[in-house]
């Protein structure tokens, strides 16, 4: 029982991001997803599949659905948040897997890190798209010594901002339903 | 005193003569320099806060003043070869004309369904339109006729019309200039902006001018082969009106010229007097446009109206001075020159100056009305009456001393028919009443039915090209009145109480939300839809554009899907700029937080009420927006104009007791008698709220015109009434009451008949107008002058027997 019990506290840690690890950790999690992807052409749900393992561990999902619900979190019941986080975890990977269907072979390059504050730090990678160079931002907090990503900007946006816009409209117009039911609907381009 | 002054100059005939001519030729001389404002603005109230946040607004949003042509091929299928062709020089052709910022017509719509290519951001950075090469023709011209924003913009719903729209470049100077003048902080320095104002406007007046006239010459050249081309917009109606009210003024005088000259020669049969009584007044009018010059006074469509008012008013003046004149020389045939004009001078000073100032009175009250160029007209009108009345005596003084001694003679009318006025008024007081009593419940019944409308369209006579060019674009292409909705967004403050790392969490998060990148995002776009949907789905609205139709545009390039708050910021900051500026700025001002829906109201549409449809739609955009924390603002010169008509409906009511009163308190004054003031008073009333009644039941708007008939037929139409009792008093103090009546009628019956004649010729010069305002205040003031003929002739006798006995009042009237 006890090995059993070391064993998973030596699983965990070693998905416990440290600071100065971040960037290989990417960059190498990023070539992998890439080669997933060269690889299974015809199947991206698939790929899509192997990709989200690779960075399931980095990931805060329960921590990006809060996010997007902003003030509202607080007035859903437990079971109302359960129930969010699955969905919302879900529509995450959802629209990541269709916006794979658009991938044409781009490289994403890890070019640097930057940290805003104690608690924050954002890393930076590039692509170049038309032969214009184009930037996604993985934003990472710190929790317990361990870095977590909350957010990503893609091409200047923010996935979780545009969350909240749209959550926040539709609970102060409708109910806990409407918005699960939309959840469903909202794909990112 | 006066009688010593009048002698001075009746011995000094030459040099006062002399003298007068010169300055009025002097004065005459900055007549030239009068100018002509028929801007949409000379019409607006100045301190309506309305027209402050227009003024702002205007700021906030590209393009606002804008011409659409229109143009119907003579296959009537605009998306032929060969109508393409067309269009596309025409399109070259309109952007090379000076003053013109940029064209939008189908030739440059962009296109993004009709291409074969379908990569999105391709599309973008080079965005095709109806021209480019690989564009399939058949798919761009689905992609046009269903557009939400080319439909009924640019292209008429059946498909056989399309529009150029020509946005004129901003004329900043103008609001720095306005905006400079509203702060000023001393009245010199506002008279200074104000003169700057009027240079400035003066010149963007000519290159509106040149602009439009070598658009029309463009026009012309493409008219050639059959195609119809009609050019509307706000810059084109007052180009226009200015056009009318210089050839109003130019016909007034020629046709017064005869029309009066005929008049007056039919009257006095004396081509001296003719000549004499024409030159005195057109003189006045010239000697009183340089003096208007001199104050800076712009001649706007309502003010134009003064040339054949003050020619009315100084001949009936000129008229009564004649006829008493006339008739005395014939009296005392042995009598000199010099003792004739004395006398007639004397004797009409004061009827013909309270008959001046009671006309005075009506166009003063006018400054109640709070609209600058009505309040303009009364002072204008006050002042160059009073200045007829003087030159009048100055002329006449000298001139009628320079005439060798002769017989004249003059039309007598009928006396038997002005007896058979006095024997009716004496006789059948009841029939009188009655029908006095029938006017006044058909003014209580019609009365309240008057109502106050502003169609452009109807302004303009039928047939012509004006009124058909805003007939296609208000039918064809989506209206032809603008009017904006302006739904502001309030910054958004959120109170979160919560744990420390969700806080620091929500701070990142509540500062990225105010980058503009996040501008557009579900609230916006889901209030943008609703306000849209709401809008399209007006009675009246023509054409809607605005954010909405943009998110349209998007969800027909996503596959019919809505774009969510992703998409939509991506798309903010991933747009080419170009593309951004055309289709976004005029919706959009995220600096404000604002949107704006930009709609254009059919004003053709017979069942318009403005102003309900105004309030209306105020009350029901703001019960759609209630809970959406947003403020809403409505504003365009369609609500200009209706504020400004609504305010002169409201001041009518001042306007009307300051006439009423003051005169009232004059004719005490004169007539030393509450009981004659009232009846003289109510003489009045009774025609004039005829003519109102007759509005309401046929249905005739009161329009920025009409709406001063009521002062200014009052003003008038006392004189009669005041030669009348005049004369009343002075034959009581001989005779009987009854005998009084019929006296007075037989005497002052010939002027009262020479000056009606000479007013309803005047004013009905008014009705050549191709100004409908103009064509309505000729009849309906000729109309309220009989009227109030008869008023005198009948109504006031019979009052007069009725409430007036000679016991009450014998000596200390007049002497």
């Amino acid at each position: 029982m006890r090995k059993i019990l070391l064993l998973l506290i030596v699983a965990l840690s070693a998905f416990a991001l440290h600071l100065d690890e971040i960037e290989n950790f990417m960059q190498k999690n990023i070539d992998e997803s890439l080669k997933i992807l060269q690889n299974a052409k015809d199947d991206k749900k698939s790929a899509a599949q192997d990709i989200f393992k690779l960075f399931d561990g980095v990931f805060d999902y329960e921590l990006m659905a809060k996010l997007s619900l902003s003030k509202y979190y607080q007035k859903l019941s437990q079971d109302e948040v359960a129930e969010f986080n699955k969905a919302f975890e879900a529509s995450l990977k959802k629209s990541f897997t269709d916006k794979l269907e658009l991938y044409k072979d781009q490289v994403l390059k890890v070019e640097s890190g930057e940290r805003k504050n104690e608690k924050r730090y954002f890393l930076t990678s590039s692509m170049m798209v038309d032969g214009e160079k184009k930037f996604i931002v993985f934003k990472f907090y710190k929790e317990n010594d361990e870095w977590l990503i909350y957010d990503v900007d893609v091409l200047g946006v923010s996935i979780i901002q545009t969350y909240r816009s749209q959550f926040g409209d539709i609970l102060e117009n409708g109910t806990f339903k409407d918005l699960l039911s939309k959840l469903n609907d909202i794909i990112i381009k | 005193m006066m009688a010593f002054f009048l002698k001075f100059l009746i011995n000094h005939p030459k040099s006062t003569f002399l003298l007068t001519l010169l300055i009025c030729v002097l004065l005459s001389f900055f007549a030239f320099k009068l100018h002509f404002d028929a801007s949409a603005e000379s019409l607006l109230l100045e301190d309506d806060k309305d027209l402050k946040i227009f003024r702002e607004l205007s700021k906030h949003y590209k393009s606002d003043n804008f011409l659409m042509l229109a143009f119907k091929p003579s296959d009537e299928n605009p998306f032929s070869q060969t109508s393409l062709k067309k269009l596309e020089n025409l399109h070259k052709e309109l952007e090379g004309v000076r003053g013109v910022e940029r064209v939008f017509s189908i030739i440059n719509a962009p296109l993004l369904l009709s291409s074969e290519n379908k990569d999105l951001k391709e599309l973008m950075q080079n965005i095709p339109n109806i021209t480019s090469k690989d564009i399939n023709q058949s798919k761009a011209k689905d992609e046009i006729l269903t557009s939400p924003f080319y439909q009924n913009n640019i292209i008429a719903k059946d498909g056989k019309t399309t529009a150029f729209i020509i946005y004129l470049k901003p004329d900043l100077t103008y609001i720095d200039l306005i905006s400079a003048r509203d702060s000023a902080k001393d009245e010199d320095e506002r008279e200074r902006l104000r003169t700057q104002i009027q240079k400035h406007q003066a010149e963007q007046n000519a290159l509106t001018k040149a602009l439009l006239t070598q658009i029309r010459t463009i026009i012309s050249s493409y008219e050639k082969d059959g195609a119809r081309l009609y050019l509307g917009g706000v810059s084109m109606i007052s180009d226009d009106m200015i056009s009318y009210i210089k050839d109003d003024l130019a016909l007034y005088g020629i046709s017064l010229v005869f029309l009066l000259g005929f008049a007056l020669w039919y009257f006095f049969r004396s081509f001296a007097l003719m000549i004499l009584a024409l030159f005195i007044c057109f003189t006045a009018l010239s000697s009183a446009s340089g003096l208007f010059a001199l104050l800076n006074f712009p001649v706007t469509v309502i003010s134009s109206n003064y040339a054949p008012l003050m020619l009315i008013i100084t001949l009936s003046v000129v008229v009564h001075l004649i006829t008493h004149f006339i008739e005395i020389s014939r009296l005392y045939p042995n009598t000199t020159q010099k003792r004739l004009v004395l006398q007639t001078l004397l004797a009409k000073a004061k009827p013909s100056f309270f008959a001046i100032f009671t006309t005075m009175i009506g166009f003063f009250s006018l400054i109640f009305s709070h609209i600058e160029p009505i309040i303009k007209l009364g002072i204008m009108m006050s002042l160059g009456i009073a200045l007829g009345l003087i030159l009048s005596y100055l002329f006449l003084s000298s001139a009628l001393m320079l005439l060798k001694r002769q017989n004249f003679t003059q039309k007598e009318f009928k006396l038997s028919f002005l007896l058979w006025c006095a024997n009716v008024s004496i006789k059948r007081k009841k029939f009188i009443y009655a029908l006095a009593f029938i006017t006044l419940i058909l003014a209580f019944v019609g009365i309240p039915k008057l109502k106050v409308e502003n169609s452009f369209v109807n302004y303009f006579k039928d047939g012509s090209a004006i009124k058909e060019g805003l007939l296609v674009i208000d039918k064809d292409l989506g209206g032809t009145l603008p009017l904006d909705i302006i739904v502001r967004f309030k910054t958004a403050k959120t109170q979160m109480k919560e744990g420390e790392i969700l806080d620091s969490f929500e701070n990142e998060f509540e500062s990225l939300a105010l980058k503009d990148t996040y501008w557009f995002d579900s609230k916006k776009t889901r209030i943008a839809k609703k306000v849209h949907h709401f809008l399209e789905n007006k009675e009246f609205v023509g054409s809607v554009l605005s954010l909405n139709s943009l998110l349209s545009l998007g969800k027909s390039i996503n596959n019919g899907k809505d774009l969510d708050d992703f998409a939509l910021a991506f798309l903010n900051e991933n747009l080419p700029p170009n593309f951004k500026q055309d289709l976004l700025s005029p919706f959009v001002n995220i600096k404000q937080n604002e949107l704006r829906f930009s709609i254009r109201v059919i004003d053709s549409n017979p069942n318009l009420k403005r102003d309900t449809f105004l309030k209306n739609l105020e009350n029901e955009l703001n019960e759609l927006l209630k809970n959406e924390d947003v403020e809403l603002q409505i504003t365009g010169i369609m609500l200009l104009y209706n504020n400004m008509l609504q305010s002169l409906f409201s001041s009518q009511f001042d306007t009307l007791a300051f006439v009423v009163l003051a005169i009232f308190a004059l004719f005490v004054l004169i007539f030393r008698s509450f009981k004659i003031a009232t009846i003289a008073i109510i003489c009045n009333l009774i025609p004039l709220s005829l003519v109102f009644a007759f509005m309401g039941f046929l249905n005739v708007p009161l329009d920025l015109m009409s709406i001063t008939i009521a002062a200014i037929a009052i003003g008038i139409g006392v004189d009669d009434i005041l030669h009348y009792i005049y004369r009343f008093k002075e034959e009581l103090k001989h005779n009987g009451v009854k005998k009084a009546i019929v006296n007075s009628h037989l005497f002052i019956g010939t002027a009262l008949y020479y000056t009606t004649i000479s007013i309803v010729l005047g004013f009905s010069v008014m009705m050549s107008s191709n100004f409908i305002p103009t064509i309505y205040f000729g009849i309906l003031t000729t109309l309220v002058m009989i009227l109030l003929l008869f008023g005198s002739l009948f109504l006031l006798p019979s009052l007069l027997i009725s409430f007036y006995t000679k016991r009450n009042n014998k000596p200390k009237l007049l002497r």
